[in-house]
């Protein structure tokens, strides 16, 4: 089954950024099937695309990064979440991967960190 | 699983072989004890079989003979013919029997014995069915029967002893090569058994030292590791095993099978306990990839208060390694490190410290550089000397009424002097040292019953401002050094009035800025030639105050001045100019809300300084004149530049300390000008 990752993220600047790092050549074929900007929009995308892959920024606009894994590990039980975010609450991020994300990666992270942590996500 | 199998019967390879063996002799034993018993039985039977030949034969003859008697006789015959037909009917079947079982017995010369025996007794068996079945035989018969069975019974009786005995010997020979087989079989199992026996406790003994070198070398490597190692469960029950470091690294005795998260529970915050349950939980959970949790590890640095040691907070630094159950992706346990690291902790404090105070002596840099270092190194003279008397005094000072409120007053007025002036330079971090001793100060001077030791923190913090003054004065040496000395004195003396304007221009707005409010600087600046002393204070150490006043309590918000009619932008213009008899004046106006008497008269008595009567009775002027007094403030709310009640006071102090007078001229809701009277006569 190919991969298919959906970006969460409220920053235009990060979502864009991760998207394209998929065409690292470390990574396997994986297809961006949708960029979300809030929390309503990623449950929404979710819904449409059914993507295996996520990555989940906390802080959002509407509704936060912990509602949405709720929901969305919901509806997609396989989908394998990573949260991408800021260290400043480590207890959020406990709580939001408590939720059902798979992984952590802290913000600002580098290319490198991001391709690595996708793999281990993947494997 | 395959591997596991491998190695278990490559191991146990030889054992499992002589235990296989000790099956298939036990077997073999018993094969060849049951075959050699059926045959034994079989002998048996046949010897019972030859014996009853043997007794037959004998029967046979002694009933003929009887028949023969009885005919002689002429008794009844019928007896002896029964038994004449019965015993050959029993003879034939035994016989029939034996020779049967003689081909399968396989003994040599039993066939031949039975054979012989067969030929003599045919015709002896003939003559007797001639015999036994009329009712008066023919005498000739009788005789020739008597006469046959004569000459053939010693041989027939002959002949089935030496059967008997034939068979009796196999049978022997039989019995004998059983016992030997059993004896030998006996002897092999024997061995085999002890060969299992000696196998195994070898294989043990083995095993056990390796178990043994194995136990030593982890025993080894938990007393030297320098880190504190034991193992927790999914439940979160603590192992058996662990470093003997581990009692210097943990504060508290961690026994096994206690609950980890309860003995952590009082030493670490309730927000680190919560976090730290959390974790551990997901790092058992099958679905989260543990590789990418730890930067989340709350306890990666987590500060230790063990209140009941009574020793300094420590941070120690715990990692969770998971420990997967064997053949499977499931986490059996977590491997736990627990290092301290408080002296890492300190270092990378002092580090930061190292760092935050290189960046203030890079700002401090930076604003002497704004500024003429001459005037930066006058203001940290004055200031120094300033705070050098307040040490003084505070060592000499004797308890009396009041003495130390009216101290705690003089010292008030230089340090918010200091924080002016170092406000008016931007060297803040002076200023900021400044205000934290205002506050401590302010705080004495509410009180009325000061004590020597309430002037502690007060010496506590002249030494602390005194530090910061030395910075300060460290750096402007050092820019010093740099420059050529005669061109300090002229360019110094040439740039006062320059210098003071730019740097009051600068405070003026950023005092502005601090309030919210809109203002302007204007300058007036007459040619006044090389500055006296005592009037360079006066720019120095008034001009401060004075524009910090305007801003502060003269010009209004934006907003107030609006709805009067006014410009937004409010005015501050200051003035140096000659006066009478070769004297210098300073003056500083702004188009604020003026003083108004009657507002004044309301707040003397609000703030409980007057009472009501006293303050009908005061003139206008004398109301005005309040405003000189130590502690009057009019503004609302306390802040850096406003609010203490200090300032005029200050002001008022060094125009007597300089010889200049201050006046006042104000017209509510339209301006207020003070000025600087200096004269050389004085």
């Amino acid at each position: 089954m190919s991969a298919r990752l959906l970006i969460v993220d409220d920053s235009n600047i990060i979502r864009n950024h991760i998207a394209r790092l998929m065409g690292d050549p470390r990574l396997p074929s994986i297809e961006v099937v949708g960029l979300a900007g809030d929390g309503i929009k990623a449950v929404d995308l979710a819904k449409k695309t059914s993507p295996n892959l996520i990555t989940m920024d906390l802080t959002m606009p509407n509704m936060d990064g912990e509602a949405c894994i709720e929901q969305i590990s919901k509806i997609l039980p396989d989908a394998r979440i990573l949260v991408v975010s800021a260290l400043s609450d480590k207890s959020t991020a406990l709580r939001a991967i408590t939720k059902g994300a798979h992984g952590f990666l802290q913000k600002p992270f580098t290319d490198e960190s991001m391709v690595q942590s996708l793999l281990e996500l993947m494997s | 699983m395959d591997s596991n199998h491998r190695s278990f019967f490559g191991k146990y390879s030889i054992l499992l072989a002589a235990i296989a063996a000790f099956f298939i002799l036990t077997v073999s034993i018993f094969s060849v004890n049951y075959v050699l018993s059926l045959q034994l039985a079989n002998d048996g039977a046949r010897i019972k079989d030859s014996g009853a030949i043997r007794g037959l034969t004998q029967q046979h003859a002694k009933a003929i003979l009887s028949l023969s008697h009885e005919i002689a006789a002429g008794d009844m015959i019928q007896t002896s013919q029964a038994q004449i037909s019965e015993s050959a009917l029993a003879l034939e079947e035994a016989l029939s029997r034996s020779l049967s079982q003689a081909k399968t017995a396989n003994v040599a010369g039993e066939l031949e014995l039975l054979a012989k025996f067969e030929k003599f007794w045919r015709p002896l068996a003939e003559i007797g069915k001639t015999i036994d079945t009329r009712p008066e035989p023919d005498r000739g018969d009788i005789q020739a029967a008597l006469t046959k069975s004569n000459a053939n019974n010693v041989r027939l009786m002959q002949l089935a002893d030496d059967l008997t005995q034939l068979i009796e010997g196999a049978a022997a020979a039989r019995a004998r090569d059983l016992t030997r087989i059993q004896t030998g079989a006996i002897a092999i199992a024997l061995v085999n058994f002890l060969f299992i026996v000696f196998y195994t406790l070898r294989s043990l003994r083995r095993s056990d030292r390796v178990a043994e070198i194995a136990r030593g070398e982890t025993e080894q490597i938990m007393a030297t590791v320098r880190e504190g190692l034991f193992l927790i469960d999914p439940k979160g029950i603590v192992g058996s095993q662990r470093s003997s470091f581990l009692e210097k690294a943990f504060p508290r005795p961690l026994p096994a099978g206690a609950d980890f998260l309860e003995v952590l529970a009082p030493l670490v915050s309730p927000e680190a306990l919560k976090s730290a349950g959390e974790y551990i939980g997901l790092l058992f959970n099958r679905r989260v990839k543990v590789a990418l949790l730890i930067s989340l590890n709350p306890l990666q640095q987590v500060e230790i208060r063990d209140a009941d040691s009574g020793k300094a907070p420590a941070y120690l630094s715990f990692d969770f390694h998971p420990v997967y159950a064997a053949g499977t992706d499931g986490v059996a346990a977590l491997l736990v490190s627990a290092v301290d690291i408080s002296q890492q902790v300190a270092l990378a404090h002092e580090l930061e410290m190292a760092e935050e105070r290189s960046q203030t002596e890079m700002g401090l840099l930076s604003s002497v550089l704004k500024n003429n270092p001459a005037t930066v190194a006058a203001f940290a003279s004055n200031a120094e000397a300033g705070l050098g008397e307040i040490n003084n005094e505070l060592r000499l000072i004797k308890s009396g009424p009041g003495s130390y409120n009216m101290l705690v007053n003089r010292i008030f007025r230089t340090v918010h002097s200091v924080k002016g002036e170092a406000a008016a330079l931007s060297l803040d971090t002076v200023a900021r040292q400044a205000h934290r001793f205002e506050e401590v100060l302010s705080a004495l001077r509410q009180r009325l019953d000061l004590h020597g030791e309430d002037l502690i923190a007060v010496a506590t913090n002249t030494g602390e401002l005194l530090e910061e003054l030395s910075k300060v004065r460290r750096i402007v040496d050092r820019i010093g050094a740099l420059e050529i000395g005669t061109q300090e004195n002229e360019a110094a003396a040439a740039d006062d009035i320059h210098h003071t304007l730019q740097r009051v221009q600068r405070l003026t707005l950023a005092v502005a800025a601090d309030l919210g409010k809109k203002v302007r600087v204007e300058t007036a600046i007459s040619p006044v030639g090389t500055l006296p002393d005592s009037f360079r204070r006066l720019l120095n150490e008034g001009l401060p105050q004075l524009v910090r006043n305007a801003v502060a309590h003269g010009i209004e918000s934006s907003s107030e001045r609006v709805q009067s009619g006014k410009h937004a932008e409010g005015s501050v213009r200051i003035e140096v100019r000659h006066g009478d008899a070769g004297g210098l004046e300073l003056v500083v106006t702004d188009d604020g809300r003026g003083i108004d008497a009657a507002a004044l008269r309301r707040n003397l008595v609000s703030s409980g300084r007057y009472q009501d009567h006293e303050v009908a009775a005061m003139a206008d002027r004398e109301v005005i004149s309040t405003i000189f007094q130590p502690g009057f403030s009019t503004a609302e709310n306390v802040g850096e530049h406003a609010g203490r009640g200090v300032g005029l006071d200050v002001l008022l102090a060094l125009a007597r300390e300089t010889g200049a007078r201050l006046k006042l001229v104000s017209t509510p809701s339209s301006f207020t000008r003070f000025i600087l009277q200096w004269s050389p006569a004085t």
